[in-house]
């Protein structure tokens, strides 16, 4: 569908030119024919995003997408449904058991490459693939990605599961077919993975039976697709509708490419948060300062703080989230290195009571998380979320921020 | 886990080496003695320095990848763990013999994503952040000075202590 339709470099802006009659649209048609002041082409930037309860069933305040995977240079081509929005994390991590198509792993010498991501409550493990991926009509072309949970693919090695983490194998462990991770950075690890020393060590040489950390160049760490694309390259916008606040059985939604790149992208009145070296912005409650904040659509609710702090008790039944016995609102104070400030507000209820619905989508679903604040999933809820690639050249500065 | 030099073999002197390394071993870390911070410090390679804040030693531990780790010791021992960095640290070190108690209960995190707060058997352990940017404590609630709490532990205030 994707390929049919973007095939023409011009075909569709023509179409579009005499459809469409807004400023933008039509001042890049009235220049296609060569002149100097070129605009970039219009593309579609805008996949459809849906909160349910994932390819699995088990999951809430989850975004899901889909993306097509090709085998590189070819039409060989496969949609996978499911497949997690993140803009906590950097890359497209797909498990093995959803893929089809038949793509090459990236190999050192006579060994093929693997890597080991951790997240907060797992990691990822298997080895690394190139593709060329379509997300709505933009591509990333030759994108290095994860394959997870790759069938003969060695076992993840000590320095892998020393942080006693355990793996995602499979769909009910991930809860969604893969994550497309959309962040702050280029690379899903940086210029600390090319080192010779001090190394993280999260890219190792693999035989069939062991594995060896290895440096990994960045051109072949996996990375942000949104990087790749020819246009809209700079950063994603998160746009999710306004829910009540007994929760949403679904909700659907955007994720727009590019930052002011479009007449559909544009910043508008959003509030910029640049991050710290750290990639975090700060957060005030009550006058203590948390530095570790974060906004992170692949988590689910607000996270933040703990039951002493908070005085909201801890589920009974869902561990890992707050139930008070009515819903309880908190102010904060966000803070940018950018200097910028602004208030926020918002409100916790029962998760227990929460997830005894059908519903797969809150605006009000919270945990503990000491010491940081993280909003999640339930936070993008009635806003357009900015995050804006290190680096990248951007209306409200260069990235990396979060803006909305 | 520990080979010594083949070169000058004595095997009572291997003996005696193991019998210590294993002393010191099995205290590991959280809930071990003051003097297995040291160990740390050579097992993850980090550079080492301490400080005093109101009475409680934090030995604050830098790794080569960038991670700091916080350890708290009262009465000799170390009670918490705090640290945060790009990436994890390795915890199998960390927290010694508390460490299959946390893969046991990792085990029940899934499907999830988000920063979580876990207690079993006397153990708190709580990891937060993505790729690149990493948070976490883990502690003995019982082995806390009197009048300490855990909102102390960390990095969000000067020394990790909030008054």
């Amino acid at each position: 569908m994707f390929l049919s339709r973007f095939k023409l470099n011009y075909g569709p802006w023509f179409g579009l030119c005499l459809l469409l009659g807004s400023g933008l649209f039509s001042l890049g048609c009235g220049h296609s024919g060569g002149t100097s002041n070129l605009l970039p082409p219009v593309v579609n930037n805008t996949l459809p995003i849906t909160v349910n309860a994932g390819p699995a069933g088990n999951y809430a305040d989850g975004a899901f997408t889909s993306v097509t995977v090709c085998v590189p240079k070819t039409t060989n081509c496969q949609v996978i449904h499911g497949v997690l929005v993140d803009t906590g994390s950097v890359g497209l991590r797909l498990l093995a058991s959803a893929l089809t198509v038949n793509l090459s792993n990236q190999t050192s010498g006579s060994a093929t490459v693997g890597e080991c991501l951790p997240f907060s409550s797992f990691y990822t493990w298997g080895p690394v693939a190139n593709a060329d991926v379509k997300l709505a009509g933009e591509t990333a072309s030759n994108l290095p990605i994860q394959i997870i949970n790759a069938s003969g693919f060695a076992a993840a090695p000590s320095g892998c599961t020393s942080q006693g983490l355990s793996a995602v194998n499979t769909v009910n462990d991930l809860g969604a077919n893969g994550i497309l991770g959309v962040g702050i950075y280029n690379h899903d690890c940086g210029s600390g993975c090319t080192a010779t020393t001090n190394n993280p060590n999260l890219y190792y040489a693999c035989t069939s039976s062991s594995c060896t950390a290895m440096n990994q160049p960045l051109a072949n760490q996996v990375q942000n697709p949104v990087s790749l694309f020819a246009h809209d390259n700079n950063g994603v916008i998160i746009s999710l509708p306004s829910i009540s606040a007994s929760g949403a059985l679904t909700a659907s939604g955007s994720l727009i490419f590019g930052i002011g790149t479009q007449a559909d992208n544009g910043l508008g009145s959003a509030t910029v948060f640049a991050t710290n070296s750290s990639g975090n912005i700060n957060v005030s409650y009550k006058g203590t300062k948390y530095s570790n904040s974060y906004i992170d659509s692949g988590s689910n609710g607000y996270f933040f703080l703990d039951s002493t702090t908070t005085g909201l008790p801890a589920c009974s039944k869902n561990t890992g989230f707050y139930c008070p016995t009515n819903p309880a609102t908190f102010s904060v104070t966000l803070a940018g290195s950018n200097a910028s400030t602004g208030n926020l507000s918002f409100s916790i209820d029962n998760a227990d009571a929460l997830f005894g619905s059908s519903d797969t989508a809150y605006n009000d679903l919270g945990g503990p998380n000491p010491n940081s604040f993280d909003f999640g999933l339930a936070f993008f809820f009635g806003r357009n979320v900015y995050t804006a690639i290190n680096g990248a050249n951007t209306p409200g500065g260069v990235g990396p921020y979060w803006a909305y | 886990m520990f080979s010594l030099p083949r070169s000058g073999f004595k095997p009572w002197l291997s003996l005696f080496a193991g019998l210590c390394l294993c002393q010191v071993s099995a205290f590991a870390s959280l809930g071990g003695a003051a003097v297995s911070v040291r160990l740390d410090q050579q097992r993850l390679h980090g550079r080492l320095s301490m400080q005093s804040v109101h009475g409680i030693q934090i030995a604050l531990l830098t790794t080569p990848a960038g991670i700091e780790i916080k350890e708290y010791i009262a009465a000799g021992r170390v009670f918490g763990l705090a640290w945060r960095g790009p990436w994890l640290p390795n915890l199998r070190q960390l927290l010694g013999p508390y460490f299959s108690l946390w893969q046991a209960q990792a085990k029940k995190l899934l499907p999830r994503r988000g920063p979580f707060l876990v207690e079993t058997h006397g153990l708190t352990i709580s990891i937060a952040g993505r790729p690149r940017s990493f948070t976490g404590l883990a502690y003995l609630r019982s082995d806390f000075p009197q009048g300490f709490q855990a909102r102390q532990l960390g990095f969000h205030s000067p020394a990790g202590v909030a008054r």
